[in-house]
Formats: structure tokens, C-alpha cells, sequence
């Protein structure tokens, strides 16, 4: 009997989780939300330069269709940029992932960052340093006469 | 015949300036005095030529000459006297020949100044100036001369204008920006003239400073009122999108903000000479950079640079030319520059050098992602994007840092060492955090941008009034109190386009939604009717017309929104044009989509708090820099200068 009840909390802590994760709905505010942070950081393959949020093209309006309709499924964001970028490529993506060839692009940025904060403060420093020993070596130099 | 006086004219203009680039110049080397002085009469003569150049393309467009391609191209027998003289601008041809005449107006009018004793800095800033008009007057007259001819078949009724051109953007946002690379031209042939006579004084930095401020200006302008020309013409509602070509003229923006600042510690204190004269060629090579980019569209898609090779290759030449040139003189001259680098760590100087080095940073981590798709396709073969999330999650954090230095830097004089000077603003800044920890506690949905944002607005405007009340308690600098109270209108005016952006980003609601007659939806507070839609005929399009009603939640109406989707007759081209309720805190923003079935069409509502406020951030930095400019007019600190190091003089170059 004990056993039984164990067993069933077991299976019950196991697969409630993942039948709640399968069937995670959104509701529709957070659905909304979501689905339009995910077409804003789409780009239109069919136009310039616009996000798929902001096209008017026949594509943009179709996989904005897309999105909610994988939205409903109660896929998540991850999974639908996944999904655009397996079917349209890397260039779908407005925020590039980090890989070999992106990896520069993300890295430059912080280095020069930290780079102009450090090299301008170590600059100051030695050039007050420098200005402080001149004119102790010029009190020097009167005190001496 | 009007065209080919023009044509003329603009070969008669650039023979003037390859004489303006060599005979001051030689004058100066031979020590001639006689043909020194034929600068002035050769920069006024070059201008009146483009001056002449200007009014004869204006004129073919006035009595639509049509035989002339670029009139043609870009005009029409329907369209407005008023775009008509706009198109003169509006389009590559004619822009470089504005840009080129704006150029060698600024020239006439530092050829004509006092020269005071720095005679040779002025030749030599002239006819650095007039090379550069001669590399662009080349351009124009080989790869994009406006007066060229299409005969003997031309449309009798001409084209038409870009339809998303005709708009009031169109005849003040280009100019604005020209105007603003002009003055970074300016600063380039001064920062090089610098170098030529080895020689930076803290006078020829005052003499360089009021440009570069104007350049600033002008930018400010440009990008501001692109940015706004873009929320209301594109009818996406977003007010940046971080396109290249947007950023084309952002990066000179920030580089350009850095230029003034450095520009004023070389004026005032003798330090950062190196730091400036680089920054007034990095400033003009990016802005170059930034119109070979747009005008060869290699941005636009990787591919379409077979689109006009020969007008990108040629403005890359100038660009390899002009700043490769100067950048070696840089590197062979930079030794003669000697600074008064004097730098206490806790300084007014290092904040402003720190904030500096940043905004350069800003400045290329934007070209960086701007441009690397392109560097990225060229290696790989694969194509990526880089967009808004990515600049956001580069730039703004920037800001926030460049925000910090701002309000801080104000506070603290010039030179000084001690660390107690710290302490009220440390006060003030414990107020601000726990003022915008109180505010963003109250505030749904909080998230770190919202909190940063806001802490950076309130913390600019607190440390600018402590300044202000700081300055008026000393009352001892009278003499500085116009450039301080314009500083400190431009710093205000930063922190309002800075909270704007991040209420306008935090706060907005939108909802895109399938509408037609009878309907409507709530939003924000208000509820918008869709009441019938209507066709409307216009002289150069076509529209149907959404009339929507705006009420408050009592049913009071507030007021009407008329968003269109426009035809153009001449070509069939469809554009969407959104229509703005504009209040004081903010708009309420509708534009037309496609049409879904029979009676509905797409409908897009956005609620934008604060919008404008974006817009009147930068109208109040331009005047926070026009006014200083224009109070270092009637400020001339003559007896200031007699103390100054002894600056270049003729003899001196002479002997």
C-alpha cells in the first residue's frame, strides 16, 4: 500500500512537470507580448532592412501568422528563432548568435570598453606622475641652490 | 542652355579651386606675400562660381528642363514649385553639389575673417579646404555631374520624386546633415593645417572650436530630425532603427560630440592636442565613410554595389586619399605637437578624456556592427544581420557610463586633486538611486534598462542643477557663464531625449489588429473607432483613407487620426502613411496596413509616452551649442590671447 502511494507520487512528481511544460499555454497578454519581441527581432526576408514586426510584405505577414501559431502551440521564444533561423538562415536574425565567425563582433565592443577605461585612466596616472616627479626634481633643484 | 552655363560654372569653380589648394600654398613655402594674399579673391570667386552652379540647377528645375537627366529623374510637371527647388538636393547628384557649395561657403567666409596674427594657420586651413572641393568637384563632374543631358528622347512630363521623399524631411534633413559635414570638413583642414604649420596653439583650438560646435549642431539637427522625419513618414512608429544608413551619419554624430569636447580642453587648458587633431580626422574620414557607404548601396544589400561602382569606388578613393593623406601627416607630424598633458586623476580633464575615449568607442562598435555583415560576407560567403538587439545591448550600456561622467564631470574644476570635492556629488548620487530604486519599485514591469535609463536622466539633471546653483554661488567666472548655461541647456537637453527613450520604450502599448468601418478597440485608456474609410486624390497620388476616432473611456471624443495608404500616380508605388495624435506626453500613433478582405484592413495602434520629448531633447542640445557659438562671437577675449604661448607666424614659417 505504501509502496502503491510512493510509486504514484513518483510518477506524478515525474510527468506532471513535463505534461505542464508540453501543454504550457500563454495567456494571451504574454503571448502578445512575446509573439511581438520575437517578429521585432526577425528581419523580413523579402524587404530591406525591417523587422518582420514592422513589414507589410506577404512573407512578414505569414510568419507572423508563424509565430502565434507556434506561440498557441506553446513553443517558446527560443524554439521559434530556431525554427526561422533552420529555415531562413542566419541572416533572419537581427541579434547574431555567438559562434566562430560572430565572435569578434561581440568581443571588440567590451575590449575597446574596457580598453579606453583602463588605458585612459593608466594614461592620467602616468602623466601625473610624471608632472609630480618634475616638479619635486624642480623643488629639488631650488632647494639645492 | 542654362545647364551647360552651369556645367561651365562648376568647371570654372573647380579650376578656381585646384589654383586655392597650390598658390597659397606655394606662396607660403616661396614666402611670397603677393601670392599669399590671392587667397581671399580666389575663395570668393570659387564661391560665387557654385553659388552661379546652384542658382542654374534650380532654374532648370523651376522651368522643368527635362532634357536634363537629373531634373528629369526627379521632377515632374505636377509637383510643387516648393519640392521642386527641395529635388535640387534631394538626390546624389545635386546633394554633393550643395555639400560641395556649403563647403566653399564656409571657406569664403574663413577667408574673409580678421586673420589676426595666424595668417598661415588660415591659408593653409583655405587651401586644405579647397583640395578637398577639388577631389569632390572631380566627383561631381566625372561620376555625377547634374547637368548632363538626355537627349534627344526626354519625358516631356518628367519622373517623380521618390514618393517617400516628398515631405517636409526631405528639404530640411539633408542639408542639415550636409551642413554638419561641412563643418567637420572644416575641422579636418584646420586639424590638418595644424599639422602642416607643426604647430596646435590654444588659439588656433578657439578658432577651431565655434565649428566644430557648429558641425555638432548641425548633426544634432540632421539625426534628430531623420529620426522624427522617420516616425512619422515610414508608418512603422519607431523613432531608430539602427539601419546603416542611420548610422552613417550617428557615428560622425558621436565622434563629432567627442571633437567639441577635447577641442574645448585644448582651448582652455592646452592638453589633449594630439587627441583632438585626430578626432577632427577621424570625425571628417567617418562622415566620408559614411556617405561612400550609403551612396554606393552596399548596405542596402551586399550585392547591389554593381548598382553605381564607379560613384562608390570613386568617393572610397577620396576617402583613401583625403584621410590616408592626413592620417600619415598625422603620424610624420605628431611629434612636434607638444601638450600641456598636466592631468590630475580626479580632474574635470579625466572625465572628460575618459568621456571622450568612450563616445569614440560608442562610435566604432556602431561602425563595427553596421559594417560587419559586409566584412562577414566578403570572408565566409554567408550572409548575417545585425539589428537593434544587438546595437541596444552594445550602446546603451555605454551610455549609461557616458551618463555617469556627464553629471559628474560638472561638478569637479579643472585640475584639481582633491578627493572631498566628491562628496556632495556622492551624496547626490545616493539620493538618485534610492529616488529611481522608489520610483521603479512602484512602476510594473521594472527591468534593468528601465532602472538604468532613468537613473541616468535623474542623475544628469540633479548634478546640472547642483552645478548651475555651484556657478552662481562662485560668481566669479563671469566671462564663462554663456558657455556654461549652453553646456548645461545641452547636457539637459541629453537627459530628456535619454528619459523619453527609455519611457517611450518601457511604456509603450501596441496592438496590431484586422479593422474595417463599425469597429473598434480599446487601448491605453483611449478607444479607437474605425468610423469609414475614404478616397482621397491628391496632385501627385492616390490614397484610401481610414477616418478613426479617438475617445476617452467616457465616450468624450478626443480626436480624429486619418492614416492612408497612398498610390503614386506616376509610378504605382504604395506607401503607408500613419497618422500621429500628438499630445504634449504623448502620441497616439495609427497607420494602415494592407487590406485582409472586403471592408477590413490591417491596423496598427500604438500608444507612445513621451515621444516628442526625444525631438525636443535635441532641439534643446542645439541650442545649448548654437548659443555658446553664437556668445563666442561678441566674446573675443583679445586680452585673454596676449598671454597665450606665441603662436605661428609667417616670419616663422618663412625663416
Amino acid at each position: 500500500m505504501n509502496l502503491r502511494v510512493m510509486m504514484i507520487t513518483i510518477l506524478l512528481c515525474v510527468f506532471i512537470p513535463s505534461v505542464l511544460a508540453d501543454t504550457a499555454m500563454y495567456s494571451p497578454e504574454e503571448k502578445r507580448k512575446l509573439g511581438f519581441e520575437i517578429a521585432q527581432e526577425l528581419r523580413c526576408p523579402s524587404s530591406d532592412n525591417r523587422s518582420l514586426f514592422d513589414s507589410q510584405t506577404q512573407i512578414a505577414n505569414v510568419l507572423k501568422g508563424h509565430i502565434f501559431k507556434k506561440l498557441d502551440e506553446g513553443q517558446s521564444k527560443q524554439q521559434i528563432i530556431d525554427f526561422m533561423v533552420a529555415r531562413f538562415g542566419e541572416r533572419i536574425r537581427y541579434n547574431p548568435s555567438i559562434n566562430s565567425g560572430t565572435f569578434a563582433l561581440w568581443l571588440i565592443p567590451f575590449m575597446l570598453i574596457i580598453l579606453s577605461i583602463v588605458g585612459g585612466i593608466s594614461w592620467v596616472m602616468t602623466q601625473h606622475k610624471r608632472q609630480s616627479a618634475n616638479e619635486q626634481s624642480v623643488i629639488d633643484e631650488k632647494n639645492y641652490e | 542652355m542654362i545647364p551647360e552655363i552651369g556645367h561651365l560654372l562648376i568647371i570654372i569653380a573647380t579650376s578656381l579651386s585646384l589654383l586655392l589648394a597650390t598658390i597659397p600654398l606655394l606662396g607660403l613655402y616661396k614666402g611670397n606675400r603677393y601670392l599669399i594674399s590671392y587667397y581671399r579673391p580666389l575663395s570668393n570667386m570659387m564661391l560665387l562660381a557654385f553659388m552661379a552652379a546652384v542658382t542654374c540647377l534650380t532654374l532648370s528645375f523651376i522651368c522643368n528642363d527635362f532634357s536634363v537627366a537629373y531634373v528629369a529623374n526627379h521632377s515632374n510637371t505636377q509637383l510643387a514649385t516648393f519640392y521642386k527647388i527641395a529635388a535640387v538636393w534631394g538626390s546624389h547628384e545635386g546633394s554633393m553639389l550643395f555639400w560641395v557649395s556649403a563647403i566653399a561657403f564656409w571657406t569664403a567666409l574663413i577667408a574673409n575673417r580678421k586673420t589676426e596674427n595666424n595668417e598661415a594657420f588660415f591659408v593653409r586651413t583655405v587651401s586644405v579646404l579647397a583640395l578637398v572641393i577639388l577631389g569632390f568637384s572631380l566627383f561631381i563632374i566625372f561620376t555625377s555631374n547634374p547637368f548632363v543631358r538626355i537627349l534627344p528622347n526626354f519625358p516631356i512630363e518628367g519622373r517623380d520624386l521618390n514618393p517617400i521623399l516628398q515631405n517636409i524631411g526631405l528639404i530640411i534633413h539633408p542639408p542639415l546633415l550636409f551642413l554638419g559635414y561641412v563643418g567637420l570638413t572644416v575641422c579636418f583642414a584646420s586639424s590638418v593645417s595644424a599639422l602642416l604649420g607643426k604647430q596646435f596653439t590654444q588659439q588656433q583650438a578657439q578658432y577651431m572650436r565655434p565649428w566644430a560646435i557648429m558641425a555638432w549642431v548641425f548633426l544634432t539637427g540632421g539625426n534628430a530630425f531623420g529620426s522624427w522625419w522617420a516616425y512619422n513618414e515610414l508608418g512603422w512608429g519607431g523613432w531608430w532603427f539602427w539601419d546603416p544608413v542611420e548610422n552613417a551619419s550617428f557615428i560622425p554624430w558621436l565622434v563629432a560630440t567627442a571633437l567639441v569636447h577635447s577641442v574645448t580642453m585644448t582651448q582652455r587648458l592646452g592638453q589633449c592636442k594630439k587627441f583632438t587633431l585626430f578626432l577632427a580626422i577621424l570625425a571628417f574620414s567617418l562622415s566620408l565613410l559614411g556617405t561612400f557607404i550609403v551612396r554606393s548601396g552596399v548596405v542596402q544589400s551586399v550585392h547591389a554595389f554593381a548598382a553605381d561602382p564607379t560613384r562608390g569606388m570613386s568617393i572610397l578613393f577620396l576617402l583613401v586619399v583625403l584621410s590616408g593623406g592626413a592620417l600619415a601627416l598625422f603620424a610624420s607630424r605628431i611629434s612636434y605637437i607638444t601638450a600641456e598633458d598636466r592631468f590630475s586623476p580626479f580632474s574635470k580633464n579625466t572625465l572628460i578624456l575618459l568621456g571622450n575615449l568612450l563616445l569614440v568607442v560608442a562610435g566604432l562598435s556602431v561602425l563595427l556592427g553596421s559594417y560587419y555583415p559586409i566584412i562577414y560576407n566578403v570572408i565566409t560567403n554567408n550572409t548575417i544581420s545585425v539589428g537593434a538587439p544587438y546595437f541596444n545591448s552594445i550602446f546603451v550600456p555605454i551610455i549609461f557610463i557616458l551618463s555617469f561622467l556627464m553629471g559628474l564631470a560638472p561638478l569637479i574644476s579643472w585640475q584639481q586633486e582633491k578627493l572631498s570635492s566628491l562628496k556632495r556629488p556622492l551624496f547626490l548620487l545616493f539620493v538618485c538611486v534610492a529616488l529611481v530604486i522608489l520610483i521603479s519599485v512602484n512602476t510594473e514591469r521594472t527591468n534593468a534598462w528601465f532602472f538604468f535609463g532613468l537613473l541616468a536622466t535623474i542623475w544628469i539633471m540633479a548634478c546640472t542643477c547642483l552645478a548651475i546653483y555651484q556657478f552662481l554661488k562662485s560668481k566669479t567666472k563671469t566671462t564663462q557663464s554663456y558657455r556654461f548655461f549652453g553646456m548645461c541647456l545641452a547636457h539637459f537637453g541629453i537627459a530628456i531625449a535619454i528619459l523619453a527613450g527609455t519611457v517611450v520604450s518601457h511604456f509603450e502599448q501596441e496592438e496590431v489588429l484586422s479593422m474595417g468601418p463599425g469597429q473598434g478597440r480599446e487601448l491605453a485608456g483611449y478607444i479607437f473607432v474605425f468610423e469609414q474609410t475614404q478616397q482621397i486624390t491628391a496632385t501627385s497620388f492616390d490614397a484610401l483613407q481610414a477616418n478613426i476616432r479617438i475617445m476617452d473611456l467616457d465616450g468624450k471624443t478626443v480626436g480624429y487620426v486619418y492614416p492612408q495608404r497612398q498610390t503614386f500616380k506616376t509610378n504605382g508605388m504604395q506607401t503607408t502613411a500613419a497618422s500621429v495624435y500628438s499630445t504634449a506626453f504623448q502620441d497616439l500613433y495609427v497607420s494602415m496596413g494592407t487590406k485582409l478582405n472586403e471592408t477590413e484592413y490591417l491596423i496598427r495602434i500604438s500608444y507612445k509616452p513621451m515621444v516628442s520629448w526625444l525631438w525636443i531633447g535635441a532641439i534643446l542640445m542645439m541650442f545649448g551649442g548654437f548659443f555658446i557659438v553664437l556668445t563666442n562671437r561678441y566674446r573675443q577675449p583679445t586680452t585673454q590671447l596676449k598671454t597665450l604661448p606665441s603662436t605661428y607666424t609667417l616670419q616663422e614659417l618663412i625663416s
